[in-house]
């Protein structure tokens, strides 16, 4: 496994590592890259609590690795364990990167490296990552 | 997947954290039954007690709307009487306590702050909009 944060070598040889295909499917994560937001306090909250897992030296870094791993990361669906809301869940394997957002792709829930890497979100409830 | 009941029911959540959230919640002063989370999400740290660190906000029948991190304190950074002591496993129905060998702690709610203006903040949040729904506010 990569080490969280990692450089990429190219975006080419990260999109070939995630397994995302160039099509339609890579306009919409660009669009959610581009246009999701945060939730009133949750960048802060959550660069405080995961920052440090990657080489992230201000919150502006961490929210552009957010985005950059929906731009490269593997697409796929789970549910909110609490709430049963689904999520969509964007993986890179490149840099062990993981991002949440809510199904219409308007906010980010969270970003954070999983200490288990593609078992984590492999296993979260009804998730489609294969 | 069951569905949690409706706002008048004594559990209006489901899930894991169910428990665990009632009893931090209302350590708040939210009382049960009059408010519902949303925008919840597991944070990938499995914490002591059981459960994973989650993420997300509350929305009061008041129509305020908090944001929270469950997160957990080991025993030696003290232990609140509203807060409870908790060891080992969460069970279904909440904590277990005296597991013998068990961490020592407690759940927290690490952060909590108070989201200004909500309804302009999630207007056009499906999940506030239903937690909306779920608490009979218009």
């Amino acid at each position: 496994m990569a080490a969280p944060g990692a450089p990429r070598a190219s975006e080419a040889s990260a999109r070939e590592a995630s397994g995302r295909a160039p099509g339609p499917g890579r306009a919409e994560a660009e669009r959610v890259a581009r246009s999701a937001t945060w939730s009133p306090g949750q960048l802060q909250a959550h660069f405080a609590k995961h920052g440090r897992e990657g080489p992230y030296a201000t919150i502006e870094a961490y929210d552009a690795s957010a985005r950059e791993t929906i731009r490269v990361g593997r697409e796929f669906t789970y549910l909110d364990r609490t709430t049963g809301a689904r999520r969509r869940g964007f993986y890179d394997l490149s840099t062990n990167g993981f991002t949440g957002v809510t199904e219409d792709g308007r906010r980010i829930t969270t970003y954070f490296h999983p200490d288990s890497g593609e078992h984590y979100v492999r296993g979260l409830l009804e998730s489609t990552y294969r | 997947m069951a569905r949690a009941p409706g706002p008048g029911g004594r559990r209006p959540l489901h899930g894991p954290a169910a428990p665990v959230l009632e009893r931090l919640f209302a350590a708040r002063g939210l009382r049960s039954g009059e408010w519902w989370p949303f925008l919840v999400q597991e944070e990938g740290t499995p914490l002591p007690g059981g459960l994973e660190a989650l993420s997300g906000f509350v929305l009061t029948r008041s129509g305020d709307v908090y944001g929270w991190w469950l997160d957990w304190a080991p025993a030696d950074a003290g232990l609140a009487a509203d807060e409870g002591l908790a060891t080992g496993r969460t069970g279904s129905g909440g904590i277990e306590t005296g597991a013998p060998g068990a961490p020592q702690g407690r759940y927290v709610l690490d952060r909590w702050w108070r989201v200004a203006a909500p309804e302009r903040e999630f207007a056009a949040d499906a999940e506030y909009r239903g937690a909306r729904e779920r608490l009979g506010l218009p």
